[in-house]
């Protein structure tokens, strides 16, 4: 599967953070994790949305946050300390949610521009 | 049933000479709240097993005759007797006369109807208060209705009946029997029918109400003075409205 | 934490309850959250707010938006809260009292629920508003307010007030018919006396002698609603008519559309307030109707409880019920002849001798043949009977004869003492009811009051007695 030009501006951008990229598009039963990244021991993991019309963090609902926290589970086997961030992209930016729980708060949120 | 009772002779003014006429000589007991001079009677008489239509009729009758000043006399049983009864109480008075003594009473089922007729009429009798009721004391009781009544309506009567025999006893005395007209298939009316066929007066229709009466009425406060109630000149009032015989404009009625 | 406070409001009845409405923001995934109580009409003033806001180049805020509705036990329902949400999103908070229903283009427009709240709300002291445009007719029952009223939400942006919906001319005289087309003078003054003093009526007569159009009719010779008499209907159905409502009711009406449902819709005895309920083959309404219907005319007002919920609407209506005078109509008809059996005319005579029934003052048989006078100044004198009675009778909480409370009756209507004795001793003789006795003397007074006689006579006695006799007349007539 092709994989879109925003997930590939996300990783570089968070390796710009000094973040690891670990893994990208893996594959688990319950859905699919765009990046996989840690910094230190925390583990990061990211979801990459892009919609051209309208925020696309609107398009992040309950159910897909709950395939990504399965996901993660799976991938860590329920050890170490981890988090899920999402990236809402537009076509003039990102927005980077931090943090993100199941109940969509999450711990800060900043605006990047990444192309 | 131990309340004060009154022996009366014959010819006591009550009873207006009625039974004077009779050549008889015997004390009557009497027993009511109200026993006034009897001026005009009639008697109303007819089958204990009576169709609804007969009640019905029997109680029209008795209100009709009330209303008209008459007093209605009959024999406290049930069926015929007791609906007249109660027809007549409702517009006036009544008396029943019994077959027994004061202190009995026969039947049972109409007990109740006996004591509303002591408080507004009279019963009567011809026994001492402590005889029982035997079957030869309804034929004598016959009679006394008959001597009684000015005149006789017989409403619903079999062919056997003690009604036929009061009316027998009234043609005896030569006074008038009328009866009411009966289905022809229903034995209960055989004998009123024959009555009429060998000659008694058909009764054709109830007169509605007294109409005529109030005719000369003009303005609302004659009509009360006549009527003597707001309440009944009100319903006079409703019905001729109704049906379009008056038209009430203030005080002033007048008639169509 | 920055917190935005606007109002708005509910109705409860006719009760005015204010919500208030806190917006606050949160970090996280875009969500609009709603809590207290909405239901599913509000939930969807989400979609209009989002797209209203678009209409004026804004967007909901970046991240969580939570929206409370205070007091949050009470069940929110209606369109109007949109308009109070995009003041906190545009303005922040507000001191005046906001509905408004808004549109996807955010042209703000009036439900009948924002009519209910404003009308409530100023009855109950508010006075200022931000408000949809409003009819010429509606700003004159409220001369205090204050209104703001915007057409559009970028008004709320530019700070413009809108002028008034003009009313169309003339309606202030159309619909009003007279009893001009009556035909019959009974009837005619039948309906002056229960206009007069507001008593119910029962119109019986054979099919076709026009017992319905004389209901109709009734409203037209009442003296036109007064202010706080349309504030009232207003706040309790949302309608306001240019006339005193008059509202045709059908038998097969439910209790819930009937007497006004617990969830917040009013029934037709409340759209009748103050005017004129005609309910037409009154026997076959529904027996739970009947029932309930009792109570409403004794308190003049609908008490409908849900759950913890209790709502009241006022319910002050004048009855005109019509009925035949037996299933097949021809009972008492001077040529045709009934066909029906005695039990089964009994069985419909006997509907209308119950409870309810009892509660009706007049009683009147219509004829198709009645000498036909005219009677003059009907409204006139009508009006004449108001503004007395109501000039007697108004320090002691009513206005109209037919008000007068049971218990208060003997010592409310005074009548001559031979009168008196006369009647006490008639009523006594024919064992009437003490309620039948206050329905006489209630009547008799409205009676006197239109011949403009200050003592109750006989003639006056009478002709109240006589419009309580048409069904004892009508059950002498069953074979």
């Amino acid at each position: 599967m092709s994989r879109h030009f925003s997930e590939d501006k996300v990783a570089s951008f968070l390796a710009s953070q000094k973040y690891r990229i670990l893994d990208q598009n893996v594959i688990f039963p319950t859905g699919e994790i765009d990046i996989v990244a840690s910094k230190g021991r925390m583990l990061v993991f990211v979801e990459v949305r892009y919609r051209k019309n309208f925020d696309a963090a609107e398009t992040v609902d309950l159910k897909k946050l709950e395939r990504i926290m399965q996901c993660a589970y799976l991938y860590t086997g329920g050890e170490g300390s981890y988090r899920v961030d999402v990236f809402a992209c537009g076509p003039k930016g990102c927005h980077w949610y931090k943090g993100v729980r199941l109940d969509g708060c999450c711990e800060s949120v900043e605006w990047l521009n990444l192309w | 049933m131990t309340s004060s009772f009154y022996m009366l002779s014959p010819d006591d003014d009550i009873f207006c000479g009625r039974l004077e006429q009779q050549a008889l000589n015997r004390p009557l007991y009497v027993r009511g709240s109200s026993i006034k001079p009897l001026e005009k009677t009639v008697g109303i008489v007819g089958t204990r097993h009576a169709s609804s239509y007969g009640l019905k009729v029997a109680y029209e009758l008795g209100k009709y005759y009330a209303s008209e000043g008459y007093v209605v006399i009959s024999g406290l049983a049930y069926g015929i007797d007791q609906k007249s009864h109660e027809g007549a109480l409702e517009k006036g008075t009544t008396v029943g006369v019994l077959g027994h003594g004061l202190d009995f009473h026969y039947p049972k089922s109409t007990l109740p109807l006996r004591k509303s007729i002591e408080e507004k009429g009279f019963v009567i009798t011809w026994y001492n208060h402590e005889q029982g009721p035997r079957k030869a004391f309804f034929r004598e009781r016959n009679w006394l209705i008959a001597a009684l009544s000015d005149f006789i309506v017989v409403v619903e009567a079999p062919m056997k009946s003690g009604a036929l025999i009061t009316a027998n006893f009234a043609l005896q005395m030569g006074k008038e029997v009328k009866a009411v007209p009966g289905d022809i298939d229903r034995d209960s009316s055989a004998g009123s029918n024959m009555l009429i066929f060998e000659g008694a007066e058909p009764v054709l229709a109830i007169p509605k109400d007294a109409e005529e009466q109030y005719k000369s009425c003009k303005t609302v406060q004659d009509l009360v003075a006549a009527v003597g109630s707001l309440v009944e000149a009100g319903q006079l009032i409703a019905k001729w409205q109704s049906t379009g015989r008056v038209i009430l404009e203030g005080e002033i009625i007048h008639w169509v | 934490m920055d917190v935005v406070k606007v109002w708005s409001g509910l109705t409860f009845g006719d009760r005015f309850v204010p919500v208030e409405i806190q917006i606050t923001y949160g970090a996280g995934l875009p969500a609009f959250h709603m809590v207290g109580m909405v239901s599913e009409s509000v939930e969807e003033s989400k979609e209009r707010v989002r797209y209203a806001l678009k209409s004026v180049g804004k967007s909901i805020p970046q991240g969580r938006v939570m929206v409370a509705f205070l007091p949050s036990e009470v069940t929110k329902s209606g369109a109007h809260f949109d308009l109070a949400l995009l003041h906190g999103f545009l303005k922040g908070n507000s001191e005046r009292l906001i509905v408004g229903e808004v549109a996807l283009d955010g042209t703000v427009r009036a439900t009948v629920q924002s009519l209910r709240v404003i009308a409530a709300a100023y009855n109950s002291g508010t006075k200022k508003f931000i408000c949809p445009r409003l009819p010429e007719s509606v700003l004159k029952l409220m001369p205090d307010g204050d209104f703001f009223m915007v057409e559009h939400v970028s008004q709320l942006l530019s700070g413009e007030t809108s002028t008034a919906v003009e009313d169309e001319g003339g309606t202030e005289c159309q619909g009003r018919i007279g009893l001009n087309d009556v035909k019959g003078s009974g009837i005619k003054r039948v309906a002056m006396i229960a206009a007069a003093g507001w008593h119910h009526v029962l119109l019986m007569g054979n099919p076709g002698v026009g017992k319905s159009m004389v209901a109709e009719r009734m409203v037209g010779i009442m003296p036109s609603m007064s202010n706080s008499e349309k504030l009232d209907l207003l706040a309790s159905t949302g309608t306001l008519p240019d006339h005193r409502p008059a509202r045709f009711t059908s038998w097969n009406s439910t209790p819930a559309g009937f007497f006004g449902s617990a969830k917040g819709t009013p029934g037709e005895v409340t759209f009748a307030h103050r005017g004129v309920l005609i309910m037409d083959e009154f026997p076959q309404y529904r027996k739970d109707i009947l029932e309930g219907l009792r109570t409403v005319l004794d308190c003049r007002t609908v008490l409908a409880s849900y759950g913890s919920q209790r709502l009241t609407w006022p319910a002050d209506f004048l009855l005109v019920a019509t009925s035949n005078p037996c299933p097949c109509g021809y009972l008492g008809h001077p040529k045709k002849v009934c066909k029906d059996s005695p039990t089964s005319i009994m069985r419909y005579l006997g509907r209308l001798s119950g409870p309810v029934a009892d509660r009706i003052d007049m009683h009147y048989w219509v004829k198709a043949d009645e000498p036909n006078e005219d009677v003059k100044a009907v409204e006139e004198r009508v009006c004449n009977v108001w503004e007395l009675q109501k000039s007697r009778w108004e320090s002691e909480g009513f206005i109209h004869a037919g008000h007068i409370p049971g218990e208060r009756v003997d010592e409310l209507v005074e009548v001559g003492s031979s009168v008196r004795k006369l009647l006490d001793d008639s009523v006594e003789k024919a064992g009437l009811s003490r309620r039948e006795r206050h329905k006489i003397l209630r009547l008799s007074r409205t009676i006197a009051d239109l011949e403009e006689e200050h003592d109750i006579g006989i003639n006056h006695l009478i002709e109240a007695i006589s419009y309580r006799q048409v069904i004892p007349w009508l059950r002498s007539l069953v074979p």
